[in-house]
């Protein structure tokens, strides 16, 4: 059966973003004239690991059987390669904690410290060394997206911060950016509150919004000077909060793209909070708000549970399925349904048309979990797809086996100069990118 | 890993705690809390009493980083560009609002097709997430509406088509047809209209009306539904709130706009700044109303800029003390301790009445502080302790996230969670903040329970609707609360050693550490014969390196287990075993059988009133107690045991501590 594209876009909706912000927010001109090299990068995060067995596929190269979990992958082979052998030694201690090490490092590949204080500490993640790079170009340097906020009670796991299992995205050693989990407020960041506002008052209050932002800034900055050490780096993160909100502020207004109705603030069951978020994803980049996102399936150790795909229990309770049968099917139903996920982002970005070709052809879309058996926390073996052509530097379409316990530092590294990004190491252990990924 | 290595030696638990003898509570370094950004909870209580507004802009913000138990943490909340931004279309909300500029947001009810709260004349679910009509018929749901207005009435609906016609829908609210549709689509359509509605019950209904079938050519139509959502009620103007006169406290065309602007700025400065601006301060934040008129915008645009700037700036976001860069510690002023008192009894800003004692220093007199603190543990306000310290300490908020299975417990719903947490707050609530000893929280016999709950327990149901204090058989203490349990519990089954833990992390202050790697999770059933639960986690008493930490949290976590996944009582185990509640509380202590027997025993182990203290204390002060705080909590524990454990009188005693009171140089 072929589908006319307003009935795939139909198919897509998700029921808080009602139809009406996709039929008028098809793209404008604007992402179309950016310039022809601009890459875009999104790494898509899915907790608790992936049962390998039923993931990795039997040959390498191309035309590669689609494995269970990859079924999804149907109709977009040719866009998805799926790479093994990756590890993130960075994670791997002998004592428990590995849902922290591993989420926390999961796109920093640096070893994180072991607090639940305020000292946490870690490395730059790798979408932060692109936003950081190229972030200029676009209104939002960045997009941070997610669906559970993480609950407030509780701990979080083994003596360490809760930072580390709810983040993977962080722009300093010391600083995370959290995730936007309210599709509402997903939706005023990519197009601003003042969007029903009449042109002058608009403008008004864009001046206003600037000399505030600046004058809060300078009190912040006198007050900082009779301050002890710590309590000025608490002042250090409301500086750099302001500055940064103060050069959005400033370019706020331009882009071409109709926002549509902003979507409602109810409360979603998982699967339609999922498509909404990752449709919203889709629409930054579609107006070229952002080259650069992350997105979280859910925290490090989610215990999300699927009554919806028939999995009561929670997930990471049966990622430690100590090989019983029902727990591991359980596990593959799970992460079908991730892949499933991934594989409807993949494609609405396929369809989405460019000058020559599609987004998807400039991107670089990264589906990855912390560890790949859950039972043993395992960090080597990780499960990985890629999809995109990067503008040339990716061939896509291949399951590419690589050494065993290959850094996956250097598939960073290589992101980071496939997207143009200068960089000579990437964390703890990406020295030596990898070659060959565009043939 | 130091853990590994400590195991065997240090053994399990045990706080620092205890009084020194060494140290003078009237010399010791009373410590220091660091700039204290306001968290969620205190944000929105503080627009709520500044504006007198429902709003509440801080339920959007990122979650609030989360350290030793507690979301105010004065050195774990961080700042990043997001909040800022966040704080910025707060203050938009709260100043249209206060200018009744533009509508009331709407709220969307949906009512999934496919879900619990509908019912059909025929028809199943269908792909997951909507329901067919095979045969003409149809689909009803209820939704209630507070407020009348107009509405948006979305349906999304396809067909599975076939035939000369596409499948028709009709839609049908309160038993009269709204629309008539040619649903086309082979994936959900929507089907909007806007109607105008009381307020009060309605039932929405989606009809099938052309069933068409012809199998000989293998055609079926139906029709399917998805969801239906009710958006409204839709250009309803604002109305000020009710603290409008307490922002705009003058009117321009009175005293001149000039006068009034200012006089708006130092009067809403000081209630948000917590303290009297500077006459520099004012004339930095009138710019904002100078250059607003120099833009062309009005008056309200002008004070809008001006009140804008007071919300966003780090003396509104951030409470608490600067600390000197050098010197020694110092006692706080009258506005630090009002707004240090406020947000540990209100979680939110200081009210009249104690800026004015704060103006005159009379906050820095005992007499005055004690009933200052009294006042405010009476008054509605109190009730943050409950949401926000018990709420958090006490596991109140963790039933927010318990998720049983619906296939296991279909009888669990949001109803019942929120009968089990209201249950919790009031048990809670008619401990601590009546006359009544603290320790109750352990041993008291009594509960509350409305018509559902009260069915849930299988006890009489109460007369009329709410919440009734009932004394349930078997049933004492926050151990036995239902909500807590089943938050203590996975989807599937109970779990002794989530709720062993919990006991010890929260009531006793003795957290086990983390387990050693590699043995999360069940063994293998090794055997042909199954076993029961208690007997799987053998080896956790057989192992002497297990048993160091588990001897204690397994032996409350299974005299638990009479209460099942869902709090219920019961006698067999989720696997079909009796349940053996035995257990002594650590080696050669005292033993009990069952969870009122462990009750008895805990409200006697002097951990429980240590921890309470503790506990509270580090939720007044946004820091947790130091060894150098051994002396104050030695001097605010003996006051608590003098009081019988009054926990009015804990707060009293913590409020009263230099450690409050002052602020020392040692970070």
């Amino acid at each position: 059966m072929s589908w006319s594209r307003r009935q795939l876009l139909l198919r897509g909706a998700g029921v808080a973003l009602a139809l009406p912000v996709l039929r008028s927010a098809l793209p404008r001109a604007s992402w179309a004239a950016a310039p022809e090299s601009a890459g875009r990068f999104l790494a898509f995060y899915v907790p608790n690991g992936i049962q390998m067995p039923w993931f990795t596929p039997t040959t390498e190269g191309a035309g590669f059987a689609l494995p269970d979990i990859l079924r999804s992958l149907e109709g977009i082979e040719e866009h998805v390669s799926v790479l093994t052998g990756f590890a993130n030694l960075q994670a791997e201690q002998q004592s428990s904690g590995d849902h922290a090490r591993g989420t926390g490092s999961f796109l920093t590949c640096s070893p994180i410290r072991h607090t639940a204080g305020n000292d946490i500490e870690n490395g730059v993640s790798v979408d932060q060394a692109i936003a950081q790079a190229k972030g200029h170009e676009t209104l939002l340097p960045s997009l941070q997206v997610g669906i559970q906020p993480g609950g407030n009670t509780g701990d979080c796991t083994a003596g360490y911060s809760c930072a580390y299992t709810r983040n993977i995205a962080w722009a300093s050693p010391t600083t995370p950016l959290p995730n936007i989990t309210d599709p509402q407020v997903l939706f005023d960041r990519m197009f601003g509150v003042d969007v029903g506002l009449d042109p002058d008052k608009r403008a008004l209050r864009k001046q206003l919004r600037a000399s505030i932002l600046d004058e809060v800034a300078t009190e912040a900055t006198s007050l900082q000077t009779r301050l002890g050490l710590d309590d000025k780096a608490k002042l250090d993160e409301y500086l750099t909060a302001v500055r940064e909100v103060e050069v959005r502020v400033s370019a706020l207004g331009g882009g071409g793209c109709e926002p549509g109705e902003r979507p409602p603030s109810a409360t979603l069951a998982h699967a339609e909070h999922v498509e909404t978020m990752t449709d919203l994803m889709v629409l930054a980049l579609q107006c070229d708000l952002t080259r650069v996102a992350t997105f979280m399936l859910g925290p490090g150790a989610s215990n999300q549970t699927y009554d919806f795909i028939g999995v009561p229990a929670a997930h990471h309770q049966i990622s430690h399925h100590q090989g019983n049968e029902k727990n591991l099917d359980d596990l593959v139903r799970i992460a079908s349904w991730e892949v499933e996920q991934y594989a409807r982002l993949v494609t609405r970005l396929a369809e989405s048309p460019m000058e020559d070709g599609s987004l998807l052809d400039s991107s670089l879309v990264y589906f990855g979990s912390e560890i790949s058996d859950g039972d043993s926390h395992h960090h080597r073996d990780l499960p990985v797809l890629l999809a995109g052509g990067a503008n040339g530097a990716h061939l896509s379409g291949v399951h590419r086996r690589f050494a065993e316990d290959r850094p996956i530092a250097e598939l960073y590294l290589w992101m980071l100069h496939a997207l143009g990004v200068e960089a000579e190491s990437f964390g703890a252990d990406g020295l030596t990118p990898l070659t060959g990924m565009d043939s | 890993m130091r853990w590994i290595l400590l195991f065997g030696v240090v053994g399990c638990g045990g706080g620092g705690g205890g009084a020194d003898a060494g140290l003078d509570a009237a010399t010791a370094d009373p410590g220091r809390v660091v700039l204290h950004r306001l968290n969620r909870a205190e944000y929105n209580n503080t627009v709520r009493d500044l504006f007198g507004t429902a709003l509440r802009p801080a339920d959007r913000f990122p979650s609030d980083d989360f350290g030793l138990g507690f979301d105010n943490q004065a050195h774990v909340l961080s700042l990043s560009p997001l909040h800022i931004e966040q704080y910025d279309q707060a203050a938009d909300e709260l100043l249209d609002e206060l200018f009744a500029v533009g509508f009331i947001p709407t709220a969307t009810q949906t009512i999934e097709a496919e879900g619990p709260d509908v019912t059909a004349d025929n028809g199943a679910v269908w792909d997951l997430t909507g329901w067919v009509l095979w045969t003409e018929g149809a689909l009803s749901g209820d939704v209630w509406l507070d407020q009348s207005g107009d509405y948006t009435l979305q349906v999304d609906a396809y067909g599975l088509q076939g035939g000369d016609e596409p499948v028709q829908m009709a839609v049908i609210v309160d038993g009269v047809e709204v629309d008539v549709h040619d649903v086309e689509a082979e994936a959900s359509e929507a089907f909007s209209a806007r109607l105008s509605l009381d307020a009060g019950m309605h039932t929405v209904s989606m009809a099938f009306l052309n069933d068409y079938k012809d199998p000989a050519l293998g055609i079926d139509r139906n029709l399917v539904v998805d969801r239906f959502a009710l958006t409204g009620p839709l250009e309803v103007p604002r109305t000020p709130p009710a603290g409008r006169g307490l922002v705009l406290t003058c009117d321009p065309a009175v005293v001149g706009e000039g006068v009034c602007v200012a006089q708006i700025t130092r009067d809403f400065g000081l209630r948000a700044w917590r303290r009297p601006l500077s006459e520099a301060e004012v004339a930095t934040k009138l710019q904002h109303y100078t250059t607003a008129r120099g833009l062309g915008g009005d008056w309200n645009e002008g004070v809008r800029a001006v009140l804008r700037s007071l919300l966003l700036s780090p003396h509104f976001i951030y409470r608490g003390t600067p600390n000197p860069l050098v010197g020694v510690g110092r006692t706080l002023n009258g506005h630090e301790l009002a707004s240090r008192l406020s947000y540990f009894i209100w979680s939110s800003t200081p009210d009249d009445r104690l800026l004015q004692l704060a103006a005159t220093d009379a906050l820095t007199d005992p007499a005055v502080l004690d009933a200052e603190a009294r006042r405010m543990l009476t008054d509605p306000r109190a009730t943050a302790l409950i949401d926000n310290l018990a709420g958090q300490w006490l596991g109140i908020r963790k039933i927010e996230e318990a998720q049983p299975a619906a296939s296991l417990y279909p009888e669990f719903d949001e109803g019942l969670r929120a009968s089990m947490k209201r249950e919790a707050e009031l048990f809670v609530q008619g401990i601590l903040l009546a006359d009544r000893s603290a320790l109750e929280l352990m041993s008291a016999p009594e509960t509350w329970v409305d018509q559902r709950l009260a069915a849930h327990y299988g006890i009489a149901v109460p007369d009329g609707p709410g919440m009734h204090r009932v004394e349930v058989p078997d049933r004492i203490g926050l151990m036995s609360k239902s909500g807590l349990l089943a938050a203590l519990s996975y989807p599937t089954r109970t779990s002794p050693v989530v709720r062993g833990k919990w006991v010890l992390e929260n009531l006793m202050c003795t957290p086990p550490p983390p387990p050693p790697p590699g043995v999360e999770g069940l063994p293998a059933q090794q055997s042909d014969t199954a076993m029961s639960l208690r007997e799987t986690m053998e080896q956790h008493r057989s192992d002497p390196v297990c048993a160091a930490c588990h001897v204690k949290m397994d032996a409350a976590g299974f005299a638990l287990e009479p209460f099942d996944a869902l709090g219920r009582a019961r006698t067999l185990d989720d696997y079909g075993f009796p349940i053996d509640a035995t257990g002594t509380w650590g080696e050669g202590g005292p033993a009990f059988d069952g969870p009122t027997e462990l009750a008895a025993v805990l409200v006697e182990d002097p951990a429980f009133p240590t921890c309470i203290a503790s506990k509270t204390f580090t939720y007044a002060l946004g820091r947790p107690p130091t060894d150098t705080d051994d002396a104050f909590l030695a001097e605010i524990e003996a006051a608590f045991a003098t009081a019988d454990h009054r926990f009015t009188d804990l707060v009293v005693a913590i409020v009263q501590s230099r450690a409050f009171r002052e602020q020392g140089v040692t970070p």
